[in-house]
């Protein structure tokens, strides 16, 4: 869901749609729950009581009647998107890797900075503007203790982002992913060595049993449920509590590396089983014991459900393109939609209904503009701030170190080019510049252009695994 | 042909984000009761900075420092204690050091796009050939050009070597720029000092004559004054010239006397050949003659500039070259600061002096683009809340203002003063009533400029010569001089 710029697969539009999809979700049960003062969550009441607070008008506020209650139920249920998430990003993570072998330090340098930029842009963005809006408005404005630890994530890090949600509430999610991302090598090393089946049981049933405790020993309850328990929502904040999800994600990617799996399923298997699982999951949500499983089901059920919905849009070539560009802000659009929706409910809504409905489409398009702005600014403060970490790192350094030259390029010589091959050395120059470098005209056949020495290999020297991956996905 | 409008949604959004949502910010803070003059007096700090260079400049340019000859006759004592009270002061002028050896052997390597500048490239050669003084050891001109198809003007160009001997034709195949033409022909060059010419550009006769005087003596480089000839074609060339005039006769020559370093501008520079030919030129950078000048310092060679070796070259003729043009050099300038800032920090071969004026020069010029459009939002957002704009009395920013806008004029009066050609007043006056808008315009460029680099965009149109030629290459040219903070700021 990240970067708007990396080059994403036409061929997964769906999945872009999924993503998009569930950002969106989120916004609507976010500015629900905060207009309606969190009239409604899950309880573990039964399914019968829950579905009976659902169709009666909340006490207290405005009645919108029926048949808008009735429209308003599945954003009560935005949260299950969270999982959705999860399994989409355990499946991009095995893409990223596009068949080749994985080099820890690499990929982990370039998935956690693919978290980190677009969140540092939105925070280093947001908080001038939450800070002039809650001075301009005498409302709300984050401590500088809780901006400075949002500027400075994962500075403060701690499983539950708790220094984060005064902020954003939804930000709890960052150090989750986080925590999946850096966890994802060993995880691979285990699918490689054990296979699918083994990893995917062990990782279930650690997943359940950690559920388990997480309900009857741990006191704790699901995110998504307001409940007064000894350790709230805690338990159900780290990665154990989803591992299950973020494996099954992984394996359906190694599947459909291989041509197959659930990807591959038509429309009617795809709702054969994603109905029931859906369905289950639902139900489990209202019951303490379902706690235990809910979250392994309904990002399955939920996912197979919207594949076949996204893949029927996504037959359609505009909209494709349109669900592939809408998927590359989606993960700006998750970190930005919080601070909208709160922003205007608190402001300017308040408890008027109609203008609540009204305001709806401003919220859900507006943030889109917002996560558009905000990829685009991004790798703007990427080149800035690497520029100047660049410079003090030279000024700071004692002695300059200088490479001694191993190689030096020649007429003709086929060469690596930003690790790619193809590249012939069409012309050297010799350039001083405290000392001689060699300035090369390079060329693929199609176009030709100058590089620095440093920028080129010999093409005898194989590549290091990982370095020509170049994949877009995060989510 | 690409067209400046197409810059427009860049244009929009950069300013939507540098003065639209500013404006909303301040709105909000004052609404919310916070006064805003700290951040008012941050960037009145900044404008008083930059003014005062150019007064510090201007001063220092009004004094003819470079073209004056030694007085060997007898002067009275009042003569002498002023020679002597301006030297403890600090500006008695470099005088023009005495050639003690002959000429030696000259070249020119004069670059050219065709067919892009086949119009005009016959009459810079003739002029340079049937004017320029030679050396006893002799004179070449090289001529060494790229062109994607044979052209009638080659044949030209082949009947003039037959008059002219001295003229080499060398036709660069797969060259693409600049920096590939010359770089080719330094493999040629016969002489011990090599002066670069762009096709427009027409030398004053006596180029190397002067120029020798310092290249024979501690000095790498020098780079001459370019003026504009066809001021007289439209408002836009008359004030490029004002402005060439305010640059290559003050900002620079004050440049080389406060900081005894300068930069190679493109052309109408003069280089030993034998350090030419070790620097070459970088076509991979997108100001290839400033990222040459920074190899050069870096590398412990001397550039100077004197004003009193003058070219005349062609201002762009209309608002879609001047626009690419300019956003080429604010494009370029960054380019370079971020390349060589910090080595200059690091520098063994820059003075202390020198690292906070090439400071200045580099990043400073980048922050300066940004920061002097802050003024805007905050006075666009006290607009909002108030509803009008009324008078400080804070003094700081009042002694401010003055002396930003009379830095401005200083400039302009130096200018007329130290001008290479006498304009009617009439001109700098004009100049002076449209510099405000003008330097808006520049800075305007220079944010597009900023928002390409940062976005990794430096393809450019070729600045259209003669009268018909109007050709898109995708091809990248150096610019004859370079936006300084100075230049930006002296329109206030």
């Amino acid at each position: 869901m990240v970067n708007s710029k990396m080059p994403r697969s036409p061929r997964l539009a769906w999945l872009e749609g999924i993503r998009i999809l569930a950002a969106v979700m989120l916004l609507l049960y976010h500015a629900q729950l905060l207009f309606t003062g969190y009239a409604y969550t899950p309880q573990p009441t039964g399914l019968a009581d829950n579905l009976r607070q659902l169709v009666t008008s909340v006490e207290g506020a405005a009645d919108p009647g029926l048949l808008l209650r009735l429209l308003g139920i599945p954003a009560w249920f935005g949260f299950q998107f969270v999982d959705v998430f999860v399994l989409v990003s355990g499946f991009s993570l095995v893409l990223s890797l596009k068949g080749k072998p994985l080099a820890v330090g690499s990929f982990l340098k370039r998935r956690v900075l693919r978290i980190l930029w677009p969140f540092w842009t939105v925070a280093w963005l947001s908080y001038p503007a939450l800070w002039a809006i809650g001075v301009a408005t005498h409302s709300y404005i984050p401590s500088l203790w809780h901006t400075f630890a949002g500027a400075t994530f994962p500075l403060l890090f701690d499983y539950s982002g708790e220094l984060l949600l005064a902020t954003s509430g939804p930000w709890w999610f960052m150090p989750l992913i986080l925590s999946f991302t850096l966890v994802f090598p060993f995880l691979w090393h285990l699918l490689q060595r054990w296979g699918a089946t083994n990893l995917l049981l062990i990782s279930t049933m650690i997943t359940v049993a950690y559920r388990a405790l997480a309900v009857y020993k741990f006191d704790g309850h699901p995110t998504y449920v307001i409940l007064d328990t000894p350790t709230d929502w805690h338990p159900f904040l780290i990665f154990l509590a989803k591992l299950s999800t973020f494996v099954l994600g992984m394996v359906v990617a190694q599947l459909y590396a291989q041509g197959r799996g659930p990807l591959f399923w038509k429309a009617q298997q795809a709702l054969l089983l994603g109905i029931p699982v859906y369905a289950l999951g639902f139900v489990c949500q209202f019951y303490r014991v379902g706690w235990v499983v809910v979250d392994l089901l309904l990002p399955i059920g939920l996912t197979l459900c919207c594949m076949v919905f996204f893949r029927a849009l996504a037959q359609a070539q505009a909209i494709a393109t349109l669900l592939v560009w809408l998927g590359g802000h989606s993960y700006s659009y998750f970190l930005i939609h919080n601070f909208v929706v709160d922003r205007t409910i608190r402001l300017d809504v308040r408890d008027d209904l109609s203008l609540y409905y009204w305001r709806l489409p401003l919220m859900v398009f507006g943030t889109l503009l917002l996560a558009v702005l905000a990829d685009y600014a991004s790798p703007l403060l990427q080149r800035v701030v690497a520029a100047l970490l660049r410079d003090l790192d030279y000024v700071l350094t004692p002695a300059t170190v200088r490479q001694r030259r191993s190689w030096s390029p020649r007429m003709g010589e086929a060469v690596l080019y930003q690790s790619k091959v193809g590249w012939t050395v069409l012309k050297v120059e010799k350039l001083l510049d405290e000392r001689e470098f060699f300035l090369c005209q390079i060329s693929d056949g199609q176009r030709s252009l100058w590089v620095n020495e440093d920028d080129l290999e010999p093409a005898v020297k194989l590549p290091q695994p990982g370095e020509v991956s170049n994949n877009s996905a995060f989510f | 042909m690409r067209h400046w409008t197409g810059d427009i949604p860049k244009l929009i959004y950069t300013h939507v984000l540098l003065i639209g949502v500013p404006t909303i910010f301040y709105y909000c803070l004052r609404v919310g009761g916070m006064p805003l003059i700290r951040i008012h007096m941050a960037i009145a700090t900044f404008f008083l900075f930059s003014s005062l260079i150019i007064f510090l400049e201007a001063t220092n340019a009004l004094f003819r420092r470079f073209a004056v000859k030694r007085k060997h006759t007898a002067i009275g004592h009042l003569a002498q204690l002023k020679q002597s009270a301006k030297f403890v002061l600090g500006v008695s002028g470099s005088q023009r050091p005495p050639a003690t050896n002959p000429l030696p052997r000259c070249s020119f390597l004069v670059a050219a796009y065709l067919p892009n500048e086949q119009e005009i490239i016959l009459e810079t050669l003739k002029h340079i050939l049937n004017t320029v003084q030679r050396s006893t050891a002799g004179l070449e001109v090289i001529l060494a050009y790229n062109t994607p198809v044979d052209l009638p003007v080659e044949d030209d160009l082949r009947r003039l070597t037959l008059m002219h001997p001295e003229l080499r034709l060398l036709r660069v195949d797969g060259s693409h720029s600049k920096a590939e033409n010359l770089n080719a022909a330094l493999h040629i060059v016969t002489g011990e000092i090599t002066c670069i010419l762009d096709a427009d550009h027409l030398p004053a006769s006596d180029c190397f004559v002067r120029a020798w005087r310092w290249l024979e003596h501690d000095y790498d480089v020098v780079q001459g004054r370019n003026i504009i000839r066809n001021y007289r074609h439209s408002l836009l060339t008359l004030n490029i010239a004002i402005e060439f005039e305010t640059l290559y006769g003050v900002s620079h020559p004050a440049k080389s006397f406060l900081t005894d370093s300068s930069i190679f501008g493109g052309s109408n520079g003069y280089w030993r050949t034998e350090v030419l030919q070790q620097i070459r030129f970088n076509p991979a950078m997108l100001t290839e003659d400033i990222d040459a000048s920074m190899r050069t310092l870096l590398s412990g060679y001397r550039i100077l500039h004197d004003r009193s070796i003058i070219t005349t070259e062609l201002a762009p003729a209309d608002f879609n070259s001047f626009w690419f043009q300019r956003k080429r050099w604010a494009q370029g300038w960054l380019e370079v600061s971020f390349k060589y800032q910090r080595r200059v920090w690091k520098s063994k071969n820059f003075t202390l002096w020198q690292k906070v004026y090439w400071t200045y020069l580099l990043y400073f010029c980048v922050l300066y683009s940004l920061i002097a459009l802050q003024i805007l939002p905050l006075m666009l957002s006290l607009l909002l809340y108030q509803g009008d704009l009324p008078p400080s009395d804070n003094p700081f920013l009042w002694f401010s203002t003055v002396i930003t806008f009379s830095s401005g004029v200083y400039q302009t009066l130096v200018t007329m003063k130290v001008a290479a050609v006498r304009y009617p007043v009439f001109y700098f006056l004009q100049h002076a009533v449209i510099i405000f808008l003008y330097t808006i315009l520049k800075n305007m460029i220079a944010v597009v400029g900023l928002y390409d680099h940062l976005h990794g965009v430096n393809r450019w149109v070729v600045t259209p010569r003669g009268s018909k030629q109007k050709r898109t290459l995708q091809v990248r040219k150096a610019p004859a001089l370079a936006p300084t903070a100075a230049s930006i700021s002296s329109a206030k």
